[in-house]
């Protein structure tokens, strides 16, 4: 076999027959993607505005909690998995030259996630779900919000065997070749989705469904929170590595450049399947029934998955001086300049790892075990994780879909205008909620409260114009969303229909890897994941089982 | 588009990683200073 039998080739993208499967399938998950995140942008203007303390036509506390747990839950839960879910099969298809299979296998997963979706959804709009993303219990819902997420997760596991098994298929043809990059970084989701959401499968099925049926009288919420956060925090890198595989296999060529490392990219993968599972502690740093001890040892495996992260600043950073440099640039930031920041896709990647790079910072004191008390569930933390999945995910996925919508539909992107303004919009209406966020919560203002004036208590007058900034710039977040809808939507209806472009993968600058090597032996990797998750959580889970547990009744306030 | 100029140092990318550790580094120290320690830490 030569070099060039084993690199991926580009295959048809649609033909005037009609839309071929990945593109139908992608397009589907992709819609449901769109459709999400358009009804939580909205409950998110209603948030900024509620917490800055504006009299809005039915703003009660009871509308307060539906709209966070929609946007929570939307944003979060559905927008990230059924974008994912797209982007997977679209990798699959244009780097392995396949089909992603069986077919079967994968429209279940999509009717299963979208059923799942639809009653989870339809028990928040209606009231009876306002438990936030986290439904941490004693906090009840109606069982068919429970349910519904266990279809969804059950729909995203189907997703995960397409993909699983199309791997294999492609493997069994190519036996010594490298798994292209992009595939690579797709599998290394799988894996670290399957693996954490063992924990919200557990939570859902033995705890939460039962006792939200009336099967059980009360339920162990220290329990629960251990198992929600067990999947909570390997979530956030099911969310992130997508996007860092958009980062390092589309954003070079974007750049007119080359990726920088080929091997430190698939390390970085490597890592995220070793590291990411065994962390969920340092959310329940303040939480009682796990010891210190435990706590310290989560606290040094967080640190130790900021380094992949940081090894990523640096590729994808030097990947796109690469691309400046080639255009001519030869000073030490002018190739900054030579950068396409017209590009929709360019821009929303750049300015999402600025945004991820400040929220970072904020990561590190999250992660820290003593310096958490001063921001543990105050505005600091939604101000992080809106850097993190709100930008580093969300902007990237946006991007990516004025990238990837007109390659599957055939059909030019429309009020180009509009998308190339929209990822700005986004940064300076992130930088104001978040900047303002972080700063409201380290003078210690609550997260979570619909009302932070505190009935015009002194203590919340200091925050006072921090939540008018932080208003403002839900404002612009809300409208640069509006932008990506209108974009999608105009594009969809009204983009002129052409021959698809294909979708064009980076290049490694040197080294190219070309044989199958270490970072490829995924069942190894798994393997050493599982132990390391067993040495991390066994011990704490049998402790807190063979204590005196007291269980607590359901409460629903709203 | 040749590799020659893509294959030099990338000296500017080592420079904002660089100064992005410095920026990492001072920020969590200030509110280690400023706001931890002058609070009182939580542990005796």
């Amino acid at each position: 076999m030569t070099r060039a039998d084993r690199r991926p080739r580009e295959v048809p993208t649609a033909s005037r027959a009609g839309p071929r499967f990945t593109e139908k399938l992608a397009q589907a998950h992709l819609w449901v993607a769109v459709l999400a995140f358009g009804i939580a942008s909205a409950m998110a203007l209603m948030q900024a505005l509620s917490r800055a303390s504006l009299d809005l036509p039915w703003r009660t506390a009871g509308m307060y909690y539906l709209s966070v747990t929609a946007h929570g839950v939307l944003m979060a839960l559905v927008f990230t998995t059924f974008f994912i879910m797209a982007f997977g099969y679209v990798v699959v298809s244009r780097t392995l030259s396949r089909e992603p299979a069986p077919r079967v296998l994968a429209w279940t997963g999509y009717w299963l996630a979208l059923t799942g979706t639809l009653a989870t959804t339809g028990t928040i709009l209606s009231g009876k779900a306002s438990v936030l993303y986290t439904f941490y219990p004693p906090l009840m819902a109606h069982p068919l919000f429970y349910i519904g997420l266990a279809l969804v997760v059950v729909g995203s596991w189907c997703w995960s065997a397409v993909m699983l098994l199309s791997y294999r298929a492609w493997r069994r043809a190519n036996p010594d070749a490298p798994t292209p990059l992009a595939m690579h970084g797709m599998i290394a989701t799988v894996i670290v989705w399957l693996i954490a959401t063992v924990g919200v499968a557990a939570e859902d099925l033995i705890q939460l469904i039962p006792w939200s049926l009336g099967l059980v009288p009360t339920i162990d919420p220290v329990l629960a929170r251990m198992l929600f956060w067990y999947f909570g925090h390997p979530l956030v890198y099911f969310w992130l590595l997508p996007a860092y595989v958009i980062w390092y296999t589309l954003l070079p060529r974007v750049a007119g450049g080359k990726l920088f490392s080929d091997p430190l990219a698939r390390l970085v993968f490597v890592l995220f399947i070793l590291l990411s599972a065994p962390v969920g502690f340092h959310h329940q740093f303040m939480d009682p029934g796990v010891s210190a001890g435990w706590k310290m040892v989560h606290t040094f495996l967080t640190f130790a998955i900021l380094f992949p992260s940081f090894i990523t600043a640096f590729t994808v950073t030097a990947s796109m001086e690469v691309g400046g440099r080639a255009k001519g640039a030869t000073g030490l930031f002018d190739w900054i300049a030579k950068l396409p920041w017209r590009d929709p896709l360019f821009s929303s990647i750049a300015l999402s790892m600025i945004l991820f790079a400040i929220g970072g910072i904020g990561g590190a004191i999250n992660a820290s075990f003593g310096m958490n008390a001063v921001v543990h569930n105050t505005a600091f933390i939604q101000g992080h994780f809106h850097l993190t999945v709100g930008s580093a995910v969300a902007l990237t996925f946006m991007g990516a879909a004025y990238y990837l919508l007109p390659r599957l539909s055939g059909r030019e992107l429309e009020l180009g205008l509009l998308a190339r303004v929209q990822p700005y919009l986004w940064f300076v209406g992130m930088m104001l909620f978040s900047i303002s966020n972080h700063m409201t919560g380290l003078m210690g203002m609550p997260r979570r409260i619909y009302d932070a004036s505190y009935g015009g208590s002194a203590a919340a007058a200091a925050w006072r114009g921090l939540t008018g900034i932080s208003a403002v710039g839900g404002v612009f977040l809300f409208v640069s969303a509006g932008f990506f809808m209108l974009v999608m939507i105009g594009t969809a209806l009204a983009g002129r229909r052409r021959e698809p472009e294909p979708i064009l993968w980076a290049e490694p600058l040197s080294p190219e890897i070309t044989r199958r090597t270490v970072f490829d032996r995924y069942a190894l990797w798994t393997a050493i994941a599982i132990l390391l998750v067993i040495v991390a959580y066994a011990y704490p889970l049998w402790a807190h089982l063979r204590m005196a547990r007291f269980g607590s009744p359901g409460f629903s306030p709203f | 588009m040749s590799d020659q100029p893509m294959g030099q140092h990338p000296k500017g990318t080592l420079l904002l990683v660089g100064l992005y550790g410095l920026l990492f580094a001072a920020s969590w120290f200030a509110v280690y200073v400023f706001v931890y320690l002058r609070r009182g830490g939580v542990t005796p």
